[in-house]
């Protein structure tokens, strides 16, 4: 029981609080974010594992978590409300070529990171040339560019 | 539903983001007073962890209050004056929960009876006995010591998992 408990409340306690900490940290958009994702792993092995270096603990601590989030996956399909809660929904940053600054501050974001996005993608050169920009559940920026006429 | 950002189709819920950026912003600051007390040692390790308390006669134990499961903490037994072998015992009760380290000074002698484990040790003033001890499970230990000349002390350990 206790492997099984372990892994459920490390999921469970990881899929809050990256869910609080914002979309922007799931794209590992900075060193920082980088990093801590990288650190977030190893804190959390030894949490799981305890003293119980088995293969057999190995096995359950797996299996639960891969459980967990299959049953995740099938709740969510079912329920957009669950979906919306877990996952988050797709928040548009830039409306028609009009950037939504209440947005973007709510977000924690800047006009720079929306500019690095479109370059990234689509390599556009100014904000007069996006169309729609969204920030994804995955904390990616989508950016829709303007048709010329 | 899928809401229309002119021709852009996309569900933003609107409603839904603008409540959870509000529960966002009250988790950070639970968050952050969250840390405030694990630094002043409600988590095990800090000022509000450590505690000290005397029993009969003398007898006095420095302990944490606030400990962690299968991380060691140490319990400190004084005892007031004498010299020579002195016996110090801990309640089986407590022991079974728990992996006893090293104890310092090594006793001489080790006893097991039925309620309690007895350490002999070699007592010189100020005599201090150190238990280095691992709790095993999380819970909420009731901890009785006893060292010779009927001295007797109780404390209370919480162990998070």
């Amino acid at each position: 029981m206790i492997p099984v408990a372990r892994a459920l409340a490390m999921y469970l306690f990881l899929l809050v609080l990256v869910r609080v900490s914002g979309k922007r940290t799931l794209a590992e958009v900075t060193v920082f974010d980088f990093i801590l994702l990288l650190i977030i792993s190893e804190c959390t092995q030894q949490a799981m594992t305890g003293n119980d270096f088995s293969v057999t603990n190995g096995f359950l601590l797996v299996l639960t978590l891969v459980t967990v989030d299959r049953l995740s996956d099938w709740v969510t399909s079912r329920s957009e409300r669950i979906d919306q809660v877990v996952s988050d929904a797709p928040l548009v940053l830039v409306d028609e070529g009009r950037v939504l600054h209440d947005r973007l501050k709510a977000s924690h974001m800047r006009v720079d990171e929306i500019l690095e996005a479109a370059r990234t993608d689509q390599g556009l050169e100014r904000l007069d040339q996006i169309k729609y920009a969204v920030l994804e559940r995955s904390g990616g920026i989508s950016v829709i560019p303007s048709k010329d006429d | 539903m899928a809401e229309q950002a002119r021709s852009l189709e996309i569900n933003e819920a609107l409603e839904f983001q603008n409540r959870f950026m509000r529960v966002q912003r009250v988790l950070a600051i639970v968050a952050v007073l969250v840390l405030l007390v694990a630094v002043a040692g409600v988590f095990g390790t800090g000022p509000l962890a450590h505690a000290t308390t005397t029993g009969t006669r003398g007898l006095r134990v420095d302990f944490d209050r606030f400990v962690r499961a299968e991380a060691s903490t140490d319990i400190v037994v004084t005892l007031p004056g004498g010299k020579g072998k002195t016996n110090v015992a801990i309640d089986n009760g407590y022991l079974d929960k728990t992996e006893i380290g090293q104890v310092s000074p090594e006793p001489s002698d080790v006893t097991a009876l039925p309620d309690r484990t007895i350490y002999t040790v070699q007592q010189t003033p100020p005599s201090h006995v150190r238990f280095n001890i691992t709790p095993q499970k999380a819970g909420v230990y009731h901890v009785t010591i006893w060292a010779g000349g009927g001295r007797q002390v109780r404390f209370t350990q919480i162990v998070y998992p």
